[in-house]
């Protein structure tokens, strides 16, 4: 027999109860839909792509209202909505095992990782398959048939020997180019402008640990409007400190630099001039010293959509 | 809603079951607090068309048949379609994200609906009477996480009890001591089961607390269901709950009093010592000792259901103990110092049992369960599954297969003056099973290695009676520590 425990009830249980009965109301639609598309593509999945490429066909609807589901309900337009289905048939086409889509990434990729939350993550993928985006370093972004792409995997920021505190960042998409690994944060706004958040300075701070360790080579936002200049700026300075970072490491980073900036050996403070670039104007320069030294950077894509 | 059910079933290819399409009709949402998919969504985020044809995809190999009427975590609760017989169909579950077959639930959808809407009455008037209790301030204001921690009820308090298993609130009862009639005065008796455990524990577990509530107050354990009237502003007598007097009805105890919701204190001394599993041969024992005022039957269920004594400690220390009480109920003690020796040897010998079987459950090999027979001073043990025993002198791994019964004598001691004469006198009990036993065992405890030829003496038991000769990892000192502590929680409780 089941050995079980007594309590006593008080009073806030037996309201705790009423509420309990109804559960039904509480029923995790997202957890759901995410499992079934899992199995879905894995038991099933000639069928999925078959259903997901046909518009007429009966279960259309069924799929996509299951991704809309798994994905969070009302995070994107409906226009947008509308988009997913199309946008998970061209990844899946040519990346048809991603980690994280709708489980968990592997824990040794990072503890705590979870699939993919937000509709737009899809959407900017979509978006990059199906077109190339100039970033703001002044290369181009494109994920090619040949790339593995994989979502919501982390990467160790700080290595403390106290288990309290083991910070990770995460990367939205990840994209594998062979030995290179491609981090891309996609960041979803229904206005035109997306604004700082709390946690961008600890994220770029992430971004530059990953960096220094050699777990990122290259880093982007990408959004489907504009971003914010404060945005911009503080990229740019988590730029300056990359740079920075790299040129404690190796001197002839102090050379390159004075010579690309043509400034008097003697009398300037690098780090002090690092910190101060424009990186808007001085691109070019910047972009001579980072590809000769291989520092890299953290780029921005604007107006990244999918179009269906 | 009779053409949207006609799209529904053309939208599937499946002719629905009339019950399915009578809860459709009546428009309802909700079973037991959880989400029944229907045509339309209800704010429950499926329909019954989303999520079968979803069911489709994840699991292709299933037949076409199954509808799902829920999905929770990773179950979806589906009708089998292909079996539907007059206008009702079997329940079934089928996880998600395996690849098991479909489990059985034993129930129509129909029967699933009747009872969940009996349950809800029975639920709602337990509750609103829970609630009554609370507004009269018949019970005493407690938070589980007040800074005083003390639980204010006496017994003579009312109090409501949940009974919880893993989390699931499987009883609701509210009672409490009442002085004038010296027994158990029950307001509210609600009990249900976890899905994960056999049938009728969730009934059986909050009987058990009510009976073992009455013994610990009251000198009788007569129980009184009673309700609070409004009209009169007092308590009148109330009706025995079906479920309860069902109880009584399965383990064939006959309720003299039904119609005035009494139940004796003998009826509940019968049901509670069915409920902890006495047998009638160990009744008959423990009535004996009754008549003789060493202990009674209630008492011993007590100690049995608090868990201080196994039931096959109590049964063989009952049947081969001098003095059962000096044990069971501790009221030998160390200052009488020959009696409580030999208690404590008695005691060990049961516990040494309980840690042999603890061994076979908790196998290497395979984990289940043993039962367990006395015959006199042997053990009759059947281990339900494959188990290997590395406790032998002898021979390293014992196997025991299946069904198989082994014969134990527990025999752990401190000395070993003369072992040939010992193992000689310890083996007489056995001589009349050794025939029909393959596998009879000799139990002593750590203290036999410390015997210089021990493991001579083993084989040569081993050879001449063919019988091994176990020694468990514990040392007598060990042994009578923990029936020590038996003893002492057990002494504050009255025989």
């Amino acid at each position: 027999m089941a050995e079980g425990c007594n309590l006593h009830l008080t009073l806030s249980d037996v309201n705790k109860v009423e509420t309990a009965r109804n559960i039904g109301e509480k029923v995790d639609a997202q957890n759901i839909s995410r499992e079934l598309l899992k199995c879905s593509l894995k038991n099933n999945s000639q069928e999925i792509m078959r259903v997901l490429n046909d518009k007429n066909h009966p279960a259309y609807k069924t799929a996509k209202e299951l991704l809309i589901k798994a994905l969070g309900e009302g995070r994107v337009t409906k226009e947008e909505a509308n988009k997913l289905s199309d946008a998970l048939y061209l990844i899946l086409k040519d990346h048809p095992n991603p980690q994280g889509l709708f489980e968990k990434p592997p824990v040794h990729r990072g503890p705590g990782s979870d699939p993919m939350s937000h509709p737009y993550e899809l959407l900017c993928t979509a978006a990059l398959i199906q077109k190339e985006v100039t970033t703001s370093l002044g290369n181009s972004l494109k994920i090619y048939s040949t790339d593995r792409i994989d979502f919501g995997e982390k990467f160790a920021s700080s290595y403390a020997l106290s288990t309290k505190k083991k910070n990770t960042g995460e990367s939205d998409i990840l994209i594998g180019r062979g030995a290179k690994e491609i981090g891309i944060d996609a960041k979803y706004t229904k206005g035109s402008i997306y604004g700082v958040k709390p946690d961008l300075l600890g994220q770029l701070d992430k971004i530059r640990s990953a960096f220094s360790d050699d777990q990122l080579h290259e880093f982007y936002f990408v959004t489907n409007a504009q971003f914010h200049s404060d945005f911009k700026e503080m990229v740019d300075n988590a730029n300056a400190k990359i740079i920075q970072d790299c040129a404690k490491e190796n001197n002839r980073i102090y050379k390159d630099f004075k010579d690309i900036t043509k400034v008097e050996k003697e009398k300037v403070d690098v780090l002090e001039m690092i910190r101060n670039l424009d990186f808007h104007n001085d691109r070019k320069q910047i972009n001579k010293l980072t590809q000769k030294h291989d520092i890299p950077q953290i780029g921005i894509c604007e107006r990244v959509n999918f179009e269906g | 809603m009779t053409d949207q059910i006609k799209s529904l079933e053309n939208q599937l290819g499946l002719s629905l079951p009339e019950s399915y399409k009578r809860f459709l009709e009546e428009d309802r949402a909700l079973i037991n607090g959880l989400p029944i998919y229907g045509v339309s969504t209800n704010n429950y985020d499926y329909t019954v068309f989303t999520s079968t044809q979803a069911l489709r995809f994840a699991r292709p190999e299933l037949p076409e048949t199954y509808l799902v009427v829920r999905f929770l975590e990773n179950q979806a609760l589906c009708l089998d379609l292909n079996r539907v017989s007059n206008g009702d169909c079997p329940l079934i579950e089928i996880e998600i994200d395996s690849h098991e077959n479909p489990k059985e639930l034993g129930i129509s959808f129909g029967q699933y609906v009747e009872m969940a809407s009996q349950g809800e009455v029975e639920i709602n008037r337990a509750l609103r009477r829970i609630s009554n209790l609370f507004k009269s301030r018949e019970i005493k204001s407690y938070e589980h996480n007040a800074k005083n921690n003390k639980v204010p009820f006496k017994a003579r308090d009312w109090k409501v009890i949940r009974s919880c298993v893993h989390d699931y609130v499987t009883g609701l009862s509210a009672f409490r001591h009442n002085e004038q009639f010296n027994g158990l005065e029950v307001d509210i008796f609600i009990a249900t089961d976890h899905p994960d455990y056999e049938p009728g524990h969730g009934i059986k577990a909050l009987t058990l607390l009510l009976l073992s509530d009455a013994y610990k107050n009251g000198a009788s354990m007569e129980f009184r269901f009673t309700r609070y009237d409004h009209n009169s502003q007092t308590r009148v007598k109330d009706r025995i709950p079906h479920q309860f007097a069902n109880l009584f009805n399965e383990k064939g105890v006959t309720l003299s009093k039904k119609e005035q919701g009494i139940i004796t204190h003998f009826e509940a001394v019968s049901l509670y010592a069915h409920l902890v599993g006495l047998t009638t041969d160990v009744i008959a024992k423990i009535k004996e000792y009754q008549n003789e005022e060493r202990l009674s039957l209630q008492g011993v269920c007590f100690l049995i259901s608090s868990r201080l004594w196994a039931i096959d400690e109590a049964k063989w220390i009952l049947f081969n103990a001098p003095r059962p009480e000096g044990i069971l109920f501790g009221r030998d003690v160390p200052e009488d110092r020959l009696k409580y020796e030999e208690s404590l040897s008695f005691g060990r010998a049961a516990l040494a049992v309980s840690k042999l079987r603890h061994k076979l459950e908790n196998s290497i090999v395979n984990e289940g369960d043993t039962t367990a027979q006395i015959e006199n001073q042997l053990f009759h043990i059947i281990s339900h599954h494959p188990a290997e025993l590395d406790w032998s002198i002898t021979t390293p791994n014992v196997q025991i297969n299946e069904g198989e019964e082994i014969i134990v004598l527990s025999r752990p001691r401190r000395f070993f003056p003369n072992l040939s004469q010992l193992i000689e006198d310890d083996l007489k009990p056995m001589l009349s099973s050794l025939k029909n036993a393959n596998k009879i065992f000799l139990l002593y405890s750590e203290d036999f290695m410390e015997v210089k030829n021990y493991k001579e003496l083993a084989q040569e038991v081993k050879k001449q009676k063919n019988i091994e000769i176990l020694v468990l990892p514990f040392t007598t000192n060990e042994l009578d520590g923990e029936v020590n502590i038996r003893m002492r929680k057990a002494k504050v409780i009255r025989t």
